[in-house]
């Protein structure tokens, strides 16, 4: 595979598109109807859900410190990777900021719904926040196919969850940051395709191998990660986040047009689910 | 409790988070085998085994164990070193 990137004009008219959608939707902590909330609608297992995804939402200085590091905009690269890379900085540093939005609100919520105390909350926001996460593989084209699972995933887990809980604020809240999540998975996948198509079917085997390396973020970081990830699907109802590897399936066969390596794609999905 | 009663307890969770049929599972039948498995039911069978037997796996043995055998060995390793006096 020589060529590792798409031309810096797609990817500028692809950041400028998801711009133009971005700043239609601006919203923050001060519209949430915060005095509707009613804490003893919640559940004990809801309220540990918030605080698993809180930590999650919260590792956003983790995730753009490592992802910039893969998309450097500085004389190490071309002309041509830099501009590139500079139009994609345009989109992380919106996304950086809707993600960090997400972890304010729901750090926000914990504290106004009694989840845990705002110094209690801290705490275990330093603890974990200090851990040092990776993106599982190296290339472009990985990375996309890691951010298109990870958000979709995310985007569902939002949805589902949304659907169980009763209390008023909490499906406020989580209703608009399973939209946000749905416009980054948007994103991530028109990349994606353009990669798939301006690349070809030789990028195919590099998807395969972060499929089959994908995990959650800080699956590894976390303390007592997949106990704390299970009673978290429970809560929305048998959530399971392999269900987000069909979407992934679905914008390259997209791409690819169900070619005979896609079809190949499709029978890893099988298999890494089963493993 | 022995092992055989450990590996007879697993086969019936199994056998319920997979909705497999009665029948015999072989105890060196690898988890990842069975139909329907996906890594996530491994992950609800070895906390149902955890609940039940009121113990803790470490997460090596977690993800590294593939037979119900292995799996039974560890679940009766932790609970013989509680009954240890």
């Amino acid at each position: 595979m020589h060529k590792t990137y798409i031309q810096p004009e797609r990817m500028r008219r692809l950041v400028t598109e998801y711009i133009d959608r971005w700043e239609t939707k601006p919203w923050g902590a001060v519209d949430i109807p915060w005095e509707q909330l009613q804490a003893d609608r919640l559940t004990e297992a809801q309220g540990s859900a918030i605080r698993f995804v809180t930590l999650i939402e919260d590792h956003v200085p983790g995730y753009i410190q490592d992802v910039l590091k893969h998309f450097p905009a500085d004389d190490s690269v071309s002309p041509s990777q830099f501009m590139h890379n500079r139009e994609l900085f345009r989109f992380f540093m919106r996304w950086a900021q809707e993600e960090d939005r997400h972890a304010d609100v729901f750090g926000r919520y914990q504290v106004r719904a009694g989840i845990q105390s705002e110094e209690a909350l801290h705490a275990e926001l330093c603890r974990q926040g200090r851990k040092t996460w990776h993106f599982p593989r190296e290339l472009p084209v990985q990375i996309f196919t890691y951010t298109v699972i990870q958000e979709k995933a995310t985007q569902l887990y939002y949805q589902m969850l949304g659907r169980s809980v009763e209390e008023p604020v909490l499906k406020v809240l989580l209703n608009r940051i399973q939209k946000d999540e749905a416009r980054h998975f948007a994103f991530y996948a028109s990349i994606l395709e353009a990669y798939i198509e301006e690349l070809g079917q030789d990028i195919l085997p590099a998807i395969q191998e972060a499929l089959q390396s994908f995990k959650m973020p800080l699956a590894e970081q976390l303390d007592n990660y997949w106990r704390w990830s299970l009673e978290v699907s429970d809560t929305a109802g048998g959530y399971d986040h392999t269900v987000a590897y069909a979407e992934l399936l679905r914008v390259v066969q997209r791409a690819a047009n169900a070619s005979s390596g896609s079809q190949k794609l499709a029978e890893w999905v099988r298999a890494v689910r089963a493993t | 409790m022995i092992q055989p009663d450990i590996e007879d307890a697993i086969k019936k969770i199994v056998r319920s988070t997979l909705n497999l049929p009665e029948g015999e599972i072989e105890s060196s039948t690898n988890l990842r085998d069975l139909p329907g498995v996906e890594s996530i039911k491994i992950l609800r069978i070895v906390a149902s085994l955890e609940k039940k037997f009121d113990v803790r796996l470490d997460d090596q043995v977690v993800f590294r164990v593939s037979t119900i055998e292995e799996l039974a060995g560890a679940v009766s390793k932790l609970v013989e070193e509680r009954q240890a006096p």
